[in-house]
């Protein structure tokens, strides 16, 4: 079960959908905050629908407010960076890139990838914590690194 | 997002228990932060809104309860990013996600801002403290600041994000200033003259000086000070020669004699107190560095001088002609800073600022009457030049002391100069003090003036040098007259002349009148005879 989990986890990092910064979030999790990276993760979640939900309608605008959209994606850029979505990230930063050179296109198109990585994610990592809670606490200060 | 965070820091060994304010739109990182800094050690605390967070802040510095560090999070590693930042005054710039390693060391920020207020503070010792117990110490309040408490006052980290701009302003945080006590104004001193007025830089003094806790901005602001000084001396001696005034005036009087001087100085017009002011103003930093430098050797050098003088009353030394353009309040009060300055390459030092005043020798003597009496007094001069530093400088900055109702002498004298010459009451009472106190001038002397200085200054001389001098004081009464006629500006002159030796003092010029200082001097004989055998004057 144990070895599951931390294959699970493996998946993640090696799909790329997770960096390092998940690695941080578990180091500091301990005894006194059990489930950490779940609360984080949690917490991430909802509050990045909020800004995903801001973004939408800065795109639906005509004509799209470039600068605007760009300072949306770097809160949204910089709050997923704090769970190590990387994949969210990558979509961030070439969100950006579009708006910088005022490609609105490319902006939307971005974005809904954007979105599809980030649902992705949410779910594998709703996957892994479930498990991860299955097994209990005693796997989860077992896990690998 | 936004974040800033501050901490202070607690009793516990530094850096554990630094608190941290973080600040930042985004709840995810502010939780995460919070977890972090935890297991730094750290308090963190997290208050959210970027806006209101400012305010906090800002409102936390007005009320001197944090000191700011600031540190910039951002997601954001752009180079153009990171200059914005740190051009903002960021002190830091983490970038986000931010590892625990890059927390650890946030504490760096807030030690080095210790170190830096704790040099300004008057007080390198506490530094020193600090430096071995690690900053814990300092992070107490106030007691390791140089005996200037600031209760409540903590350091804050602050770590301030900003994806779109920097808060957290660290300009607003209180720096402890540096006092320059006698003895590191003296080391400063030691050190221009070493280099060389012209060519000295701050790196090079601070280097020379030796001071580990001191920084190059201290020295440079320090020395910035020290020019201008010099120059509004310059200025003042100018001035003072045209003039003819004296000003010192407002001497307060430390001494009651010390006071009817002060306030007869002060008759001068307001340029002329300036003037004074700005003599005065060597004394003190004289007295202060030549209290601190090596009395002992200065003295003999000034004896030396003083004896050279003796000799040759167009003694080849420099210093006479200062004192004869004693006029050039600049040459003058330079070559007084000179010597307190440079505790044992004074004569060097003031060669070169004498040439300048070789130039106005009847420049003080100008003032008012009878410059071919001043002349003469160049023989005098000489007497003069010696001592006037060190010896007194103590008694000088304990006068002064007085003056200002401090109580020690000069723990700040060094400073205060400056800052003095700028009020040009203190400076002024500085010098008169100072003669005063090496006089000991009674209140109930006579003396309203600066005149019972000058036969002051001739006692000494006859004791330094020989009876001669002191003849020719009494001899000449009318060049006492003369010099003391000439108003501030030659008292001035003398003052800045005769670098306040350590019987006289500075000799502060006052405002006097002939007929006053012949009487004067008669008087004085009597007293400084006794006087200089004890080595007290009484005025």
């Amino acid at each position: 079960m144990q070895r599951q989990l931390a294959n699970m986890k493996q998946t993640l990092f090696d799909q790329g959908y997770l960096d390092e910064q998940f690695i941080q979030l578990e180091e500091l999790q301990d005894d006194a905050n059990p489930n950490f990276v779940e609360e984080v993760v949690t917490l991430y979640y909802r509050d990045s629908a909020r800004l995903i939900q801001n973004i939408e309608q800065a795109l639906e605008k005509s004509p799209l407010d470039f600068s605007k959209l760009e300072c949306l994606m770097h809160q949204f850029k910089g709050s997923s960076s704090s769970i190590g979505a990387k994949r969210v990230k990558s979509e961030c930063t070439q969100f950006k890139e579009h708006c910088r050179v005022g490609n609105a296109d490319g902006c939307k198109r971005t974005f809904q990838q954007l979105k599809k990585e980030y649902a992705t994610l949410k779910k594998k990592v709703e996957v892994y914590f479930q498990f991860a809670r299955q097994i209990g606490p005693v796997e989860k200060a077992c896990r690998s690194k | 997002m936004d974040s800033c965070g501050f901490s202070s820091p607690r009793t516990e060994c530094f850096p554990a228990g630094l608190r941290v304010l973080v600040v930042d739109d985004d709840p995810t990182w502010l939780k995460i932060l919070e977890k972090m800094l935890k297991k730094c050690n750290y308090e963190g605390c997290d208050f959210g809104l970027r806006k209101k967070i400012e305010r906090n802040i800002k409102m936390m510095i007005r009320q001197e309860l944090i000191d700011c560090v600031c540190a910039v999070m951002s997601v954001d590693g752009e180079t153009s990013r990171v200059m914005k930042g740190v051009q903002h005054g960021a002190c830091d710039y983490l970038l986000k996600p931010i590892r625990m390693k890059e927390l650890r060391n946030i504490w760096q920020h807030v030690f080095r801002k210790r170190i830096h207020e704790v040099r300004d503070f008057e007080g390198h010792e506490s530094l020193d403290e600090m430096m071995l117990r690690g900053g814990a110490d300092l992070l107490d309040d106030g007691f390791f600041f140089g005996g200037d408490p600031v209760p409540g006052k903590k350091r804050k980290d602050v770590d301030h994000m900003s994806d779109d701009r920097v808060g957290g302003d660290p300009s607003s945080l209180k720096k402890a200033r540096v006092v320059w006590t006698v003895d590191l104004h003296q080391k400063f001193v030691k050190a221009v003259n070493l280099i060389g007025f012209e060519k000295v830089g701050p790196k090079k003094i601070l280097d020379l000086m030796g001071v580990p806790w001191l920084t190059r901005e201290n020295v440079a602001s320090h020395l910035q000070k020290y020019r201008l000084y010099l120059s509004r001396l310059q200025k003042e001696n100018e001035l003072r020669t045209t003039l003819g005034g004296t000003m010192h005036s407002d001497l307060p009087p430390k001494d009651a004699a010390a006071g009817p001087g002060n306030a007869s100085l002060q008759t001068l017009d307001t340029k002329s107190s300036k003037q004074n002011i700005s003599v005065h103003h060597d004394d003190p930093r004289n007295c202060e560095g030549i209290a601190k430098a090596s009395p002992t050797p200065m003295a003999e050098t000034k004896a030396a001088e003083i004896s050279d003088l003796a000799k040759s009353s167009t003694s080849s030394i420099s210093f006479d002609r200062s004192f004869v353009e004693s006029s050039d309040a600049k040459s003058e009060p330079t070559i007084q800073v000179q010597y307190s300055w440079s505790a044992g390459a004074s004569p060097l030092q003031f060669k070169p600022e004498q040439k300048p005043q070789a130039r106005a020798p009847p420049i003080g003597f100008k003032q008012e009457q009878k410059p071919p009496l001043r002349f003469k007094k160049e023989q005098q001069a000489p007497l003069f030049v010696a001592e006037h530093r060190f010896d007194h400088a103590p008694v000088a900055v304990h006068h002064r002391k007085d003056n200002k109702a401090s109580d020690k002498p000069s723990p700040t004298a060094t400073d205060p100069p400056y800052s003095k010459a700028k009020r040009g009451q203190s400076s002024k009472a500085t010098k008169v003090e100072s003669t005063a106190a090496l006089f000991c001038i009674q209140p109930e002397r006579p003396f309203t003036d600066c005149h019972t200085i000058d036969p002051i200054p001739s006692s000494i001389w006859s004791t330094k040098t020989s009876q001669s001098f002191e003849q020719n004081l009494y001899d000449e009464p009318w060049h006492i007259n003369a010099l003391l006629g000439t108003g501030s500006a030659l008292a001035s002159d003398y003052t800045s002349q005769y670098p306040p030796n350590p019987y006289l003092g500075t000799i502060d010029p006052f405002c006097f009148n002939g007929q006053e200082l012949i009487t004067d001097v008669s008087s004085l004989k009597f007293l400084i005879d006794p006087v200089i055998d004890e080595g007290l004057y009484i005025a």
